[in-house]
């Protein structure tokens, strides 16, 4: 499993495969992944009820296993959150947060995944840097 | 399962030394709801305000909104495996406190939403600027984690509205309503002409400020199962969701489900209501997976022909209500979904993040990005100063002139994807 990710605290406490950019970008590398790679999206990328226009950060989970071919509901799904993140981002884009919500946006984010991992099965510790092979 | 509900109108709110309800004038005591609140110690400050509908007030940023109920002459309480007993609940008989509500208001992250105006365009929007708001405005303790705050916040506002219900157990009510549903077979039996509907109610549960919670547990790893609609009534079901505060779900909402009432006023008459199944809204795709396939199966199982679905939220539960509606639907049994859109200012773009052909019966909430200016009020209840964090805000939304300029998915419950408010669409 991969974790894509631009939340610091996300990356500080997993492995994970970080994106020094913006949601956008997390988005676009996730799609090229599912492309490219034939990997599999396993958490919805429009996780969360925050707004792609309102919240900075994103993560979404993915089975790296190479398949043959390239799993067209991960397409579809990854497709459709880049549209709804280009349509909110048209709208109105996002203002210029201060740190302190910055970093709640990051918490958020964050319990979610670490709900998601839970939800899982998986042994968070397994994936927690330093916790475990 | 039986559930008898004596509504009690209350037109005043007052505080007072002695607690009672006099006429349809309700006396609380401040200082003894101060401290049943401040009891849980990791809240530092608690105070109370009450709102009137038409008052120039302006509500913010609001958490929850809860009606005041108690159980009469029995063993169970409402809101079970959380503030009461986890004793089944839904039948016997349910008092309620009806015209008031009890609002939690602070922020637990720095982008905390929610405006309810008592007066202007935006009272339009919200219901709950028709009640009479009694607010707990709480402060929780230096450094508090953000997930014992929304507990402890969670916990101020239900165990407010169960201790202010209570005063309502011996009062005759106004209004007396019985509801009813019978075990499966016996309910089918009872109708055998009407055509057999059910109600698929999804709830919010992907992770903090975004869970649920039945009789007591995570909404998240539950899988669907279901429940009598009365069940609903007595706080079966509570919110522990706090983000897009116009399409979702406070508790006041999950209480009184639209959804539930308008199929009861039908029940016996159109349509044979023979009940509830319940289901969760996941970040896991696997979860989803099986959480619809249940959904469909037991919709099969119960022999329904029709469903209606609600959604609560935006996006990942997008993908939900889609997948229920298809496989529902593939069962042979019709299907009509209600939910709001994100259709961007103009209202002409993409309503939801995932969409399907079968999904051809539609109610929507209304556009959760349109814009409205609110006016400036005479009074704050709550804080301003992060008016420009919340989702629908922008920067300069709080203008100088004291007036805000913000979409209305600030608005707590003006987009409710239950139908519990007065906007909708009409295809022309």
């Amino acid at each position: 499993m991969v974790i894509i990710t631009n939340n610091p605290m996300v990356r500080d406490k997993f492995d994970t495969l970080f994106i020094d950019g913006a949601y956008a970008d997390v988005l676009a590398s996730v799609k090229k992944a599912v492309i490219d790679k034939h990997w599999t999206l396993l958490t919805h990328p429009l996780s969360g009820s925050l707004k792609p226009n309102e919240t900075y950060y994103r993560t979404v989970f993915l089975d790296n296993t190479h398949l043959q071919y390239i799993d067209m509901q991960s397409l579809e799904y990854i497709e459709a959150a880049i549209r709804v993140y280009d349509k909110f981002m048209r709208d109105k884009p996002r203002p210029q947060w201060p740190a302190k919500v910055l970093a709640d946006f990051a918490f958020i984010d964050f319990d979610i995944a670490q709900s998601t991992l839970q939800r899982m099965g998986q042994d968070a510790t397994r994936l927690t840097k330093g916790g475990g092979s | 399962m039986k559930l008898v509900v004596g509504k009690i109108n209350i037109k005043a709110v007052v505080l007072d030394d002695e607690e009672k309800i006099e006429g349809s004038t309700l006396h609380i005591n401040k200082q003894n709801i101060i401290d049943l609140v401040l009891a849980d110690d990791r809240l530092a400050d608690c105070d109370i305000e009450i709102a009137k509908p038409g008052d120039s007030t302006r509500i913010t940023p609001v958490k929850d909104v809860i009606e005041p109920r108690c159980k009469v002459d029995s063993e169970s309480g409402i809101f079970p495996g959380v503030i009461n007993k986890v004793n089944l609940v839904g039948s016997g008989r349910t008092h309620v406190l009806k015209g008031c509500g009890v609002m939690t208001v602070g922020k637990i992250v720095g982008f905390q939403e929610g405006i309810v105006d008592m007066q202007g365009p935006g009272a339009e929007l919200t219901p709950f600027s028709k009640l009479i708001e009694i607010c707990l405005k709480l402060k929780p303790k230096d450094g508090l984690d953000p997930h014992q705050y929304e507990e402890a916040a969670r916990l101020a506002g239900l165990k407010s509205a169960d201790y202010i219900g209570k005063l309502g157990e011996k009062v005759e009510p106004d209004e007396v309503e019985t509801f009813e549903t019978l075990p499966l077979l016996e309910q089918i039996g009872k109708y055998p002409h009407l055509p057999k509907v059910g109600y698929v109610y999804m709830l919010q549960s992907q992770g903090l400020l975004h869970d649920s919670y039945v009789y007591g547990a995570d909404a998240k790893h539950l899988v669907p199962t279901t429940m009598y609609p009365t069940e609903m009534m007595d706080g079966a079901i509570i919110s522990g969701n706090c983000v897009s505060a116009c399409d979702k779900n406070t508790t006041y909402h999950h209480l009184n489900n639209p959804v539930i009432s308008d199929l009861y006023k039908q029940h016996g008459k159109e349509i044979n209501f023979v009940g509830v199944i319940i289901t969760n809204e996941t970040v896991y795709l696997q979860d989803k997976v099986r959480s619809s396939d249940f959904v469909a199966k037991l919709a099969e199982y119960m022999g329904l022909d029709g469903v209606i679905i609600s959604q609560e939220g935006f996006g990942n539960p997008d993908t939900d209500l889609i997948m229920n509606c298809k496989k529902i639907e593939e069962k042979g049994i019709k299907t009509v979904v209600v939910t709001d859109e994100y259709a961007g200012r103009d209202g002409a773009s993409q309503s939801l993040a995932d969409a399907d052909k079968r999904a051809d019966a539609a109610v929507t909430g209304g556009n959760a990005n349109e814009v409205i200016t609110l006016p400036k009020l005479d009074k704050v209840i709550g804080q301003l100063d992060y008016v420009d964090d919340i989702a629908g805000g922008f920067d300069g939304s709080l203008r100088e002139d004291g007036t805000i300029k913000v979409e209305i998915q600030a608005i707590t419950g003006a987009t409710n994807e239950l139908g519990f408010n007065k906007m909708s669409a009409q295809e022309v």
